[in-house]
């Protein structure tokens, strides 16, 4: 699992089957001190995470593949957690 | 999976019998730096061959997996490590200023 | 999948079993700088791939990696996780060839 910030969403409309309707988000990893680490992810979001905030990101596939109900889904990356601001 | 730009297409002569039917693109993933400026490289030295069977051509950004889970999709077994999930028309990214 | 130069091979006597018979191909994994775009150049690294299809050195070639390698024919039970599973015939960029190389 990672820490990752939303910073936006993308649109599509010819995608995988098992992709169809669900919304994806531009997840910003993040290191233990909240700055930006890396590229970029894109993940499932089924928690509707809002823009900025910070989340948990689950890179195994079997997570996704139950949640879209499709065995054969390539997802792999999905929202599991956003996070309790504290400030 | 990641964001990344389709640049080219690779053609086979010989391939995993598995293979057929699909295509295969040339893929510049998108840096940090390609998410900030879109005018900027994607970077280099990370191309990679992407398995396609959306339709996605060059000048297409595509969302693509990697890892085992790029050999999900298929009914029997194929070897792709590396799978065009879908073809993205829009990008919003807008990072906290 | 990542594209890669064929630069010599492997050979081994002992080995696992599930390896017999088995040609082993050293690579160099071929990428595509944005900035000249015209040409494939040597990334970095060095792989060790089964082959199955009958690569010969110098030639380009397709590998798969990790657990998805097993995924090609025959590849099942062997304990590998580099497989090449195409031979390259020609590579655009921007519609352009970079391979095979212009005379």
């Amino acid at each position: 699992m990672i820490l990752a910030r939303i910073d936006g969403v993308v649109v599509s409309t010819v995608c995988h089957p098992s992709m169809a309707g669900c919304r994806t988000v531009i997840c910003q990893p993040l290191d233990e001190r909240g700055a930006p680490e890396g590229a970029p992810v894109l993940a499932l979001d089924a928690h509707g995470a809002g823009q900025h905030q910070r989340v948990l990101v689950s890179t195994d596939g079997a997570a996704v593949r139950a949640h879209v109900g499709d065995e054969h889904s390539p997802l792999r990356n999905s929202i599991i957690a956003i996070l309790d601001e504290t400030d | 999976m990641r964001l990344g730009h389709v640049i080219g297409n690779v053609t086979l002569s010989q391939q995993d019998p598995a293979y057929r039917g699909g295509r295969f693109l040339l893929v510049q993933p998108w840096s940090a730096a390609r998410f900030a400026t879109p005018a900027a490289p994607s970077g280099s030295g990370t191309s990679l061959v992407v398995y396609d069977k959306l339709g996605a051509g060059v000048g297409s950004i595509i969302g693509y997996t990697e890892g085992s889970e790029a050999a999900k999709p298929f009914a029997t077994a194929t070897p792709v490590d590396a799978y065009c999930a879908a073809i993205i028309d829009e990008v919003f990214y807008q990072p906290p200023i | 999948m990542l594209l890669a130069r064929v630069i010599g091979s492997v050979v081994s006597t002992k080995k696992d079993a599930a390896l017999q018979g088995r040609k082993l191909l050293l690579l160099r994994p071929l990428v595509v700088d944005e900035a000249k775009p015209t040409e494939l150049r040597a990334g970095t690294g060095t792989v060790v791939a089964v082959d199955t299809l009958g690569a010969g050195e110098g030639e380009t070639v397709l590998y798969c990696q990790g657990s998805s390698a097993r995924q090609a024919a025959g590849m099942q039970s062997l304990p590998v996780d580099a497989v090449i599973t195409g031979i390259v015939d020609a590579v655009d960029v921007q519609n352009r060839s970079v391979y095979p190389a212009k005379k």
